[in-house]
């Protein structure tokens, strides 16, 4: 049984960012090293990137995602406001 | 998923939609259903001759032309909203947000749907009754209060009626929060302490004019 894997982000030991340090081609299994700090999307949680991809592809309609995901604008409109708090926060 | 697994948890969920509506329903939806439920209520409150004589209040008292009962459900609901609507916009411009009319006056209408259960349990013949009765309460020059002889099934009516009155009451004010702080994404101590005032505030304005109606109609 596969289980779900979710992208790891901060540190399990003193919750810093992780950063990436090796990427492989599935392709032709190049590997790249260095040490890229993850993008700042990649820095939210895994339900709010779902969100935001949700949120592209609904072209940034918030009454469009109230209908898709069932529930009120204001609720939509809301966690809008917590992502957008959450990304100035990683920012500061 | 059995099937009385799936009524159950159709069972809850309509529990929690009346606990919290404001989740899954907002804006014209909410403006709809909630103006409904006020002039429901309204209309059901008119044989028991229920007052919703401000936000917070009930009184059954006199009888008044059938227009005079919608006045008041619309009043009480348009005072504490238009109230919240200008806390909001306050409070969110400190913070650069912007909220949807509709939605906070949508949500306040709909917030009062527990008035509903008020005019429906006054129906009850013996509350009425019981309540006439309390109106002769006399009390003597020495302060010694006369009780009128009420029947015990009215008595026990009104206890209910009471009981369902003040649990409505709460409700309403926590499904008015509920309703506030969706709309306007607001949190806090100093929402709380803003909804408050606006509560107080909203109950003596729709007092004022509830009596600028009843001195209109005598």
């Amino acid at each position: 049984m596969n289980k779900e894997k979710h992208f790891p982000v901060e540190c399990p030991s003193c919750r810093e960012h992780l950063e990436v340090t090796k990427l492989r081609c599935a392709e032709c299994e190049t590997e790249v090293s260095g040490m890229y700090p993850l993008p700042r999307l990649g820095l939210l949680a895994a339900d709010d990137q779902e969100f935001i991809v949700k949120f592209v592809l609904a072209s940034g309609s918030l009454k469009e995602m109230a209908k898709q995901l069932g529930v009120s604008y204001p609720t939509v409109r809301n966690r809008v406001n917590d992502i957008i708090k959450t990304i100035e926060s990683q920012s500061a | 998923m059995t099937e009385s697994s799936t009524t159950s948890s159709a069972t809850k969920r309509g529990f929690l939609w009346l606990w919290n509506p404001f989740t899954t329903t907002a804006g014209g939806t909410a403006l709809t259903a909630g103006v409904l439920v006020i002039l429901i209520s309204a209309a059901i409150a008119i044989p028991s001759k229920t007052h919703f004589d401000g936000v917070l209040d009930t009184h059954l008292g006199f009888a008044a032309p059938s227009w005079f009962f919608f006045a008041e459900g619309i009043v009480n609901w348009l005072s504490l909203a238009v109230v919240l609507w200008i806390t909001g916009l306050i409070l969110c411009r400190k913070e650069g947000r912007k909220f949807r009319a509709i939605d906070l006056f949508g949500t306040q209408a709909l917030a009062r749907w527990p008035f509903l259960l008020i005019s429906l349990v006054c129906l009850i013949p013996g509350v009425g009754r019981a309540t006439t009765a309390l109106a002769k309460l006399t009390v003597s020059s020495e302060g010694i209060p006369t009780f009128p002889k009420i029947a015990i099934g009215d008595t026990l009516a009104f206890a209910f009626a009471s009981l369902i009155m003040l649990i409505a009451t709460v409700w309403f004010v926590a499904m008015a929060w509920k309703a506030f702080r969706i709309s306007c994404d607001v949190s806090g101590w100093r929402a709380v302490s803003a909804f408050t005032i606006s509560i107080i505030l909203a109950e003596i304005i729709s007092k004022l004019v509830i009596t600028e109606l009843l001195i209109a109609l005598v």
